[in-house]
This record gives structure tokens, sequence and C-alpha cells, in this order.
């Protein structure tokens, strides 16, 4: 975890210095690329194929039609290493860059993993799409988590959020300095208005340990190692 | 009437009183118009109902106000309007069967023949524009054919534009009783800046059809089309009303945002068709297909019915000052005297005034003529004014006020001209020019759209349009002389709407079509300036903002100055940048509500002009240096006597100082300075550039001769292209350099006017002469080749000024210009003719339109000039 953190430190580094620590709106994306080794066991690693990708969005908002996918995290395994896509935009221009870079990645892939993706990141990349006027159909297999831990656990747990799932089925609670993803908008939005890019490295790492969440959950619903 | 193919027995045809065969107009019972309820018409007014009298009919109203009020010199002309029976569709379009049966036993059937032709069109998938008269049930032929999409698809959703947010609503009220009394369950509401936000929710959730008007359209739904994805979607109609009146700058903006909405559609996956209605002007198919680019078919046999019309024109008549000049009596005067006279006569009368200072003066003249009298404080008292400014309730209330009869007469600016239904009307007052024979038609129109007789009283005012009018009263009943007027290719107008474009969806490639061929090349140039930004091929906005609350339709700037008054420290109005620097500089006497006012600060950083209530026995009035400077030429031809000239120019207006002209006797008391930067206009002109003959036959005549002759061609051009334009002539404005008039649109860009005094240059020139010629005066006045004391006009030199002959010398030129056998001026004695040799000066070519988006990106940026 620690290596993440200070990549996403450096990538942040040198966007300031790059572009002045004053920029108010950073319009260059702003790209974390990692090989991620060890996050998982070999076990975990071994049982996820090379065609499934791992998806996560942080927007700035809820509505597709007013809001960007500002954050366009990914990840996928190639061979003994989990290979993680960070994709930052501060506004319209570099959300449609990402996203055309992001038809070239699924098309790679067979299946892509979410938790809640049917019932928000992939609506919400369709709607993005459209409005870029860019191809909206997406031929992946949808995989989403929260439908099949819902299914299991509503009755017993007082929710079914990722957070709580990574917790009881992984036993990974959380670090204190996690944010909820709901405080996404609002640090994005303290970057459009000048805050320091530093206001949004705690969203790099909620997205990262997300990803690396999925990849182990997909693991145990797959092996039927669920207990309940 | 058993003759008739579908219904032998119509209400509608037996409410008429009239056989569609029949030669005999008859004067019986009131036409039905399609698309409106019918109210009982008071028989007398309450004054009648409580004296016990008969009300007379408006006819002998009229034999009376003829003996008693005017003399016959001053009721110049007499025109009746015949009652029309109605022609009524032979085949009927295939409606739902719904619909056909809510029409029978509503009495709208059988549809008139335009109605059945346009609606039949309509559904065969053609964009049509009805052009037709007041009252002829227009509304029908947008409504019918949307509810029958909607019968057919419960899917489907539709979009009314209209121009004024009164006329939704009263469209509203209409179309609401249409669906309810065919028993069906739509959705439909108004969508425009008075909606509450929790029906904007839900109308933007479930309305299937929505009234809004063009800048709503433009400032809310439009960029927040993702709110709207199902309507957009499923769009299948988009009616806009009263078309004729998006023209203009207005129409110029509108065309730009209509082309965004389909744009919007074509994104959400639907092609909606378009049903226009206009009234009746020259060009109704080229107008609409201009604003919404595409092909459109075009319905204009009218076949509603009309009953009897009496239209007067009143020329007031020339009386004596006390300086024993001569001048006419203004028409507000003969309005006062005559508007309570027909109300106490039981007319309930429309009175049209040209502004809203003009409405409040009659109506106090009238209140303060009726002092003393019961009877006559009795009649003024069921007079009241209708302007905007009025909050919504209030207006309603007149409306409704009127509608039912209790109030006998209302005085109005033109917000009552367009479409509002206030009921049968029995006479109309048009007090001054309205500015073009369509909203004439249409301000006659309010009277008589029930009722067997209507009077329509036109009033002239001094203007030379006025007395054209006045010795031309064919032209008002003839073929219209009017084109409704747009630019869609005005740089500035386009790239204002490829911003907002922008913000709506990424621009690319895809938008030539429906945006411009130039629409790459301008974003490019927006990019350059930082307001647009390019990635992987599309164009997005580069910075956050909201662009379309910056850009406003009816307006040519953005930028407004506030007037704030001291002491009372209260906002007392608003001013456009242009009309403030001609009128609020430091010293300048502003006047309102008949008050004085002396601007002490004119504060440019923060827009606002600072002014004291004062009392002075002046008022003052910019003195202007004009430099004109061709730019480019766009095209050019030979005439007669000139070389005709299209081409941008850039005006440059320098306020020299202003006078102070004393009230009544307008003499100039006093001189002062202003410091003001000059104005610049960067716009398109007509140009009428004399050839060197020209210019030396007119040298037989003295030096000033032929510039007097030149300014009263490019005034009198200005005003004639006026009406041809359907524009107020302050629209236009005229220089005259050296041998060269330039005649150009006051608008950044130009807004076409120009476009259309180059093409019918001669027509022009040709009403030119002839309101010279039938001018009684022999000299020259200001209802002919002389300024009107109401027209600001840039300085004269003294030598035109007094020059004594200008009639002589603007016939002299016309004729010139026309190829027409040489005129003999009658100046008395002449100098003896000097051959001089002239060269004219030739245009500078430039190119520009990238200057203008420029321009356009500093300008809405919110940083102003």
């Amino acid at each position: 975890m620690k290596s993440g953190a200070c990549r996403i430190r450096r990538a942040l580094k040198k966007q300031v210095e790059r572009t002045g620590r004053r920029q108010p709106t950073p319009t260059i994306p702003i790209d974390v690329e990692e090989d991620i080794v060890g996050a998982v066991s070999a076990e975990v690693l071994q049982a996820t194929p090379e065609d499934v990708l791992f998806l996560d969005l942080e927007t700035t908002g809820l509505r597709a039609e007013r809001s960007l996918a500002a954050m366009i995290g990914f990840l996928y395994r190639r061979g003994e290493v989990l290979h993680l896509s960070q994709w930052y935009s501060g506004d319209a221009p570099s959300e449609g860059v990402q996203l055309r870079r992001l038809i070239d990645i699924q098309a790679q892939f067979r299946e892509i993993v979410t938790y809640n993706g049917d019932g928000f990141d992939l609506p919400f990349l369709r709607q993005r799409y459209r409005w870029h006027r860019l191809p909206s159909d997406c031929t992946l297999i949808s995989n989403d988590l929260l439908p099949q831990i819902r299914k299991r656990y509503r009755r017993e747990w007082p929710d079914c959020r990722l957070v709580t799932a990574e917790e009881r089925l992984l036993g990974l609670p959380r670090c204190d300095d996690d944010v909820p993803g709901s405080e996404a908008p609002l640090r994005f939005q303290d970057l459009r208005e000048g805050a320091p890019l530093s206001v949004i490295e705690p969203i790099y790492l909620h997205n990262r340990r997300d990803l690396i969440s999925l990849v182990g959950l997909r693991f145990m619903l797959r092996e039927g190692m669920l207990c309940g | 009437m058993e003759d008739h193919p579908n219904v032998p027995s119509s209400p509608r045809l037996k409410a008429m009183n009239l056989n569609p065969d029949s030669q005999d107009p008859g004067f019986g019972s009131p036409p039905v118009p399609a698309d409106f309820s019918i109210p009982p018409r008071p028989q007398a007014n309450p004054i009648h109902e409580k004296k016990g009298h008969i009300a007379p009919t408006p006819l002998e109203v009229l034999t009376d106000v003829e003996s008693r009020l005017a003399s016959a010199e001053e009721l110049v002309a007499r025109h009746t309007i015949p009652a029309r029976p109605a022609i009524l569709a032979e085949e009927n379009p295939g409606l739902d069967d719904r619909i056909l049966e809510h029409l029978k036993s509503s009495g709208t059937w059988p549809l008139y023949r335009h109605q059945a032709r346009s609606i039949d069109r309509t559904l065969a998938g053609e964009d049509v524009v009805i052009a037709s008269s007041t009252a002829s049930g227009k509304t029908l032929c947008c409504t019918l054919p949307v509810i029958d999409a909607m019968l057919r698809d419960p899917g489907a959703h539709a979009l009314l534009l209209y121009p004024t947010k009164a006329l939704s609503q009263d469209q509203h009220r209409h179309l609401r009783g249409l669906i309810d009394g065919m028993g069906l369950d739509i959705e439909t509401g108004i969508y425009d800046g008075d909606t509450e936000p929790t029906m904007r929710r839900r109308l933007r959730r479930s309305g299937k059809i929505i009234l809004t008007n063009p800048d709503m359209l433009h400032a809310s739904v439009l960029p927040n089309h993702g709110g709207w994805g199902a309507f957009f979607g499923n769009l299948r109609y988009v009616v806009i009303d009263e078309v004729h009146t998006l023209r203009g700058i207005f129409g110029s903006h509108v065309s730009a945002v209509l082309r965004r909405l389909r744009r919007i559609c074509q994104h959400h996956g639907s092609d909606p068709l378009f049903i226009a209605a206009s009234a009746t002007i020259r060009n109704p198919g080229e107008h609409v297909e201009r604003l919404i680019g595409r092909e459109v078919t075009v319905v204009e046999d009218d076949g509603s019915p009309r009953g009897h019309k009496e239209v007067v024109l009143w020329n007031p008549p020339v009386v004596e000052r006390n300086d024993g000049t001569l001048t006419r009596r203004g028409p507000t005067s003969v309005a006062v005297r005559l508007l309570p006279e027909l109300v106490r006569r039981g007319l309930r009368t429309i009175c049209f005034a040209r502004t809203r200072n003009s409405v409040e003066l009659i109506l106090r003249y009238i209140r303060e003529r009726s002092k003393g009298s019961t009877d006559r404080e009795e009649v003024a008292g069921m007079i009241e004014p209708y302007r905007a400014g009025y909050l919504p309730t209030e207006r309603r209330r007149i409306e409704s006020s009127l509608f039912d009869g209790r109030l006998g007469g209302v005085v109005s600016t033109s917000a009552l001209e367009v479409g509002i239904d206030v009921g049968g009307l029995d006479g109309c007052i048009i007090v001054g020019w309205p500015g073009s024979v369509c909203s004439f038609m249409q301000q006659a129109g309010r009277a008589g759209r029930r009722h067997g007789e209507s009077l329509v009283f036109m009033i002239a005012g001094h203007d030379p349009i006025d007395q054209w009018f006045v010795r031309h009263p064919e032209s008002l009943f003839g073929s219209s002389p009017e084109n409704a007027v747009i630019e869609t290719d005005n740089p500035y107008i386009v790239a204002r709407h490829l911003i907002c474009a922008a913000y709506e969806l990424p621009i690319s490639k895809e938008d030539t079509e429906l945006l411009g061929e130039e629409v790459i090349a301008m974003c490019t140039v927006l990019q350059e300036e930082k307001r647009l930004r390019e990635a992987g091929g599309a164009w997005y906005l580069a910075r956050e903002e909201y662009p379309a609350s910056q850009v406003k339709l009816r307006t040519a700037s953005e930028e407004n100055f506030t007037i704030l008054e001291l002491g009372s420290e209260t906002i007392i109005g608003e001013l456009d940048y242009v009309a403030a620097m001609l009128s609020l500089y430091e010293g300048a006497i502003y006047i309102h509500r008949t008050e004085t006012f002396i601007v002490e600060e004119m504060d440019h950083v923060n827009c606002l002009v600072k002014i004291r209530k004062t009392k002075t026995g002046y008022y003052t009035q910019v003195l202007t240096q004009k430099r004109v400077t061709v730019t480019e030429e766009w095209s050019t031809r030979e005439v007669s006597g000139a070389r005709a000239r299209l081409a941008e120019v850039d005006v440059r207006t320098r306020m020299t100082g202003f006078k102070k002209v004393r009230f009544h006797s307008t003499e100039n008391v006093g001189y002062g300075e202003v410091n003001l930067p000059p104005l610049e206009l960067d716009t398109v002109s007509h140009e009428i550039a004399l050839d060197k003959e020209t210019v030396r036959r007119s040298e037989n005549f003295g030096t000033a001769f032929l510039r007097s002759g030149m300014h009263g061609v490019a005034r009198l051009f200005r005003d004639f292209l006026a009406i041809r334009a359907m524009c107020d002539p302050g629209d236009i404005d005229h220089y005259v350099d050296d041998n060269l008039i330039h005649i150009f649109d006051l608008y950044p860009g130009g807004i076409g006017y120009s476009e259309l005094g180059y093409e019918q240059h001669d027509e022009i020139l040709k009403d030119v002469l002839e309101a010279v010629e039938d001018c009684p005066c022999k000299a020259g006045c200001p209802s002919c080749v002389l300024p009107g004391a109401s027209r600001l006009e840039s300085s004269l030199e003294s030598e035109v000024m007094e020059y004594p002959y200008p009639k002589e010398a603007t016939r002299w030129l016309l004729h010139h210009l026309l190829g027409l056998q040489e005129y003999k001026p009658n100046l008395g004695g002449v100098p003896a003719p000097v051959e001089v040799p002239l060269d004219l000066p030739l245009p500078i070519l430039d190119e520009r339109v990238e200057r203008k988006i420029r321009k356009v990106a500093r300008a809405i940026g919110g940083k102003g000039r």
C-alpha cells in the first residue's frame, strides 16, 4: 500500500511542478500507473484471469449529465502483478481524452468487475460516452459484485457497502486516513477552485483500495468461499 | 348548407349564418374562430345598461364621429374590408377519430380550407408554415397534429414556442381546453421564468407538451438537455407561433437557437417536424426556411371568414404654433378625445400606442379631461392601461376584464398585439404608425375578431412613413411589402451560440451540417482565444462557465448600464451600452416619466449611471461625428447615376459634445463637453456611390444642393427600407460622406437589412420619390425630407441644415438615381454651371471574420469592452 501512496504522491508532485501550485484547474490528465505486487495472495492472483477488468469510478456528482468521471480507476492482472491505472480529469476535454483511451483498454477484456457498476458506474460511463459523442455500447460481460453480496448478507450486515464487505469478508479494515467515496465530489470541487493537488490524494488511495478489494471479493464469490 | 359534403348541419356554418357557396357576404351573426369558444357579447356597456340605452352599432358610431369629432380633411381615407364567408375544406385530414368527434361536437367542423391543408401536409411529414390573418384558426393547425401524435404514440412529445410569456399563458389555456374537452390525459405545462421549481421538475420528468419561449429554451432547457433526455428523445413536433415576430436581432438569435435545438434532438435520437404560424408577410416560406435551416411547405390560402370592418385613416390637422410656424397636431391628442367617445358609446375598444410612456400619457390626459363631469369620469374609469412592466397578475386581470366586457377600453403597447385573446372588440385606435403593415394588420385584427362590424382608426403622426401611408392607404390592404429579415451568418451571433453549443455537447465535424461549414474554422479561432479547447478531435469549453446566461437574444449588447437616482437611492431603469453612451454622459438631462434628472456620474467600471432629480427648462442632445470606412466589398453593381455596393464597414462615432435645447421652442441655450471613448460598430452597409456625371450635373445648382439631396435620399431610404424589412427605422442608420450614401445596420455584424436595401434598391427609391412628390409641402418638411424633431441624427453641417430647397434637391437626385427624365428643380437664381472633375474614393479590402469572432470571445467572457 505504501508504495502505491508514494507513487501517487510522486505523480501529484510532478504535476504541481509542471503546472504551478496555484493552478486552479488542472486540465492535463494526472495519470498514475502502478504494477502492484503482493497486494493479494498468490492463490487469488492465479485465480484472476487476465481478461478480467476491475473498474471503479470517482465522479464529481451523481447525475451524469452534469458531472464528470473525474477519476477512472481500473486494474487487471498481467502475469504476477496487478496493473493499476488511475486517470484523473479535471474538465470535460480531459475526460473525453480518458474515455477514448478507456475504449481501447476495454477492447482487450472479456469481463468487467465492479461494485454496484450496473447501478452506477456503467450507466454513468455510458452517459458520459454519449455526451462526448463516443460509441457507448460496452460488449464486456458485467460482473457486479454488489447484488451477489447483498443477496447473501443483507439480513446479517448493517449495510452492504464495499468497506463493510472488505472488513467482514477480507478482514481488511480501512485505515484511519481513508475518506469515503462520497467525499470525492467536494474534493474535486476544491481542487478546481484552487486547492493544492494533495486534496485529491486520499481519493487516489481510496480508489486503489476499492479496486484491490474487488479482486479478493471476486475470488471469494467465484470459489464459493463465502460463509452463510 | 345541406350540400356540404361532410357535415350538413355544422354548428360552424350555422353560427356564421352563411352558405360557403353564397356570394352574399352577410353581416349577421359573427364568424366563430375555429380555436376559441364563444363568450357572450355584452349588448351594451354598463353605462348603457344603467341608463337603459341600446348601444349603437360601430357604423352608427362612425357616422357620429365623422360629424362631431373630425373635419372632412382629417379623415383622409376610409376603407371597407367586406365580410367574407368561410371557405371550408373539401377533404379533411386523417386525424384520429377522437379529434374529429370533438371538433364536430364543439362546432369547429368542418375545418377551413387552410387548416385542413396545413394539417394534411404536417401529417404527411412536411415542415409547414401557415401564414394567414388574425383569428383565422392557426392555433388548430398547430395543436391538432400534436394531439394526434400523442393519441397515436403515447410516448410522443412536443415543444411549443411563443415569443412572449403572456402568449404562452393564453395558448396554454386554449390547449388545455381542447385536451380536456376530448377527455384526454396528456400532461402539458408552461416552462418559463415564472414556473415554480417543483413544476419544472415535474415537467422535465413527465411533461408531454411543453410551452416555452425562445429565451428559456436557449438559457435553460438546451444547456440542461441531459435532464430532458426522454423529452428530446421523443420530440415529434416543434411549434413556433407568431413566427413573423422572430425577425431582426431576435430572429437571428432564434435561428441559431433552433439549430442548437435540432442538434440536441439529433443527439437524443429524434428529428422533430416544425409547424410555424405567421401573420401575413411577403416571405413566410423563405423566412421560416432560414430560421430552421430546412425547406418548408407554405400554406397561405386563408379560408377563414371575417366580419365587416371599416378602417379610417385620420390625419390630424396642421396648426399654427405660437411662434407662427406650422406643425401637425400630434396623434395622441386625437386619441385622447376619440377613445372615451367610443367607450361611451358602448364600443369595447383597444388603443395601441407606440411607447410605454405614450400609454401612460394618453390615459393621464383622458383622466385629466374627464375631471368635473360624472359621466366622463365614469367612462375614464372603464379604461385601463396595459404594458410591459406590470405584474403578470395585473395583466391577467386586465385581459380577463376586457374579455368579459367589464372593461370598456384599454390603452396598450404592442404587448397586446400578438394573439392574446381578449375577446371580440368593436374598435381599435392605432396612435401613430405601428412600425409595419404586419403590426398594423395584427392590431387592426384585434377589433372584430368575432363580431359582424368593427371600426379601426389609424391616427397618423408627422413622420414620413405615417404620412406616406396616409397618402397610400391602398398599400395597407394589398399584398404585403414586408419581409421578415434575419441574418444566419452574422459571426457575432454565430460565435456566441457556438460557445453555448459547446457547453451542451462537444463540437465536432459532424456539426458542420447544422452549425455551418465554417464551424471548425471558428472553433479554431475560439480555441486561440481560449474559449474552446480541442481534445481528441472535439471542441469543448475551455473553462467552467455557463455561457447561455451571458447571451441575450433580444438585445444587441450584453452590457447594460443601471440608472441610479441619488437622493432616493433607487434604481429607476437600465439602458444598453450604446443608448447609454448617447444619452447618459455627465451633464446630460435624462427624462423619466416626464421628470427631468441630471447625470452626475457615469461609472464605466460598474456600468452604473448616477442621476439626480432636477428642474430644468432644457434637454440635451449629443453632438456626434461619424466616420464610415469600407473594409470589405461584398458585391457591387452599376445602377442609374451611381454604383450600388454592399460592403462591410467600420462606423466610428465620436461624441464631440452636447447641446442644451430649450423645451418647446427648441432653441439652443448652451453647450457642454463630453469625454467618452468613441463608439465603434462593425457592420454591413448598402452604399450608393454617386457617379461623376451625377456629381458634375449637380454642380449646376450650387455646392449645398447635392449634399442636401443626398441627406434627403438617405433619410427616406432608411425609412422605407425599414418598412420592407419590418424593423424600426432606429435599427438602421445613414451617413453621407463626400459622394457616398451609406445605409447601414445598427447591429454588430449586420442583421440583413442592408442586404435587402441593396437587393431592392430601385423599388425603395421609387417609394421614396413617391413620398417626396406626394408631400404637399413646398420646400421640404419633417414629413418628407427633413429630420423630425424626435429623431436622433448625427449633426449636419450648417450649409445642409440651412439649405432652402431640400425637397427640390432630393427630387432631382431621385430622378437621377431612378434613371428618369432629368428633373428641373425650382430654385430661383442659381449659380452658373462649373465643371469639376472628381475622383471617387476606393474601398479598402480586408479579411475580418476572424477578428469578429475574437471580439465575441472577449465580449461575452465577462470583461466587456
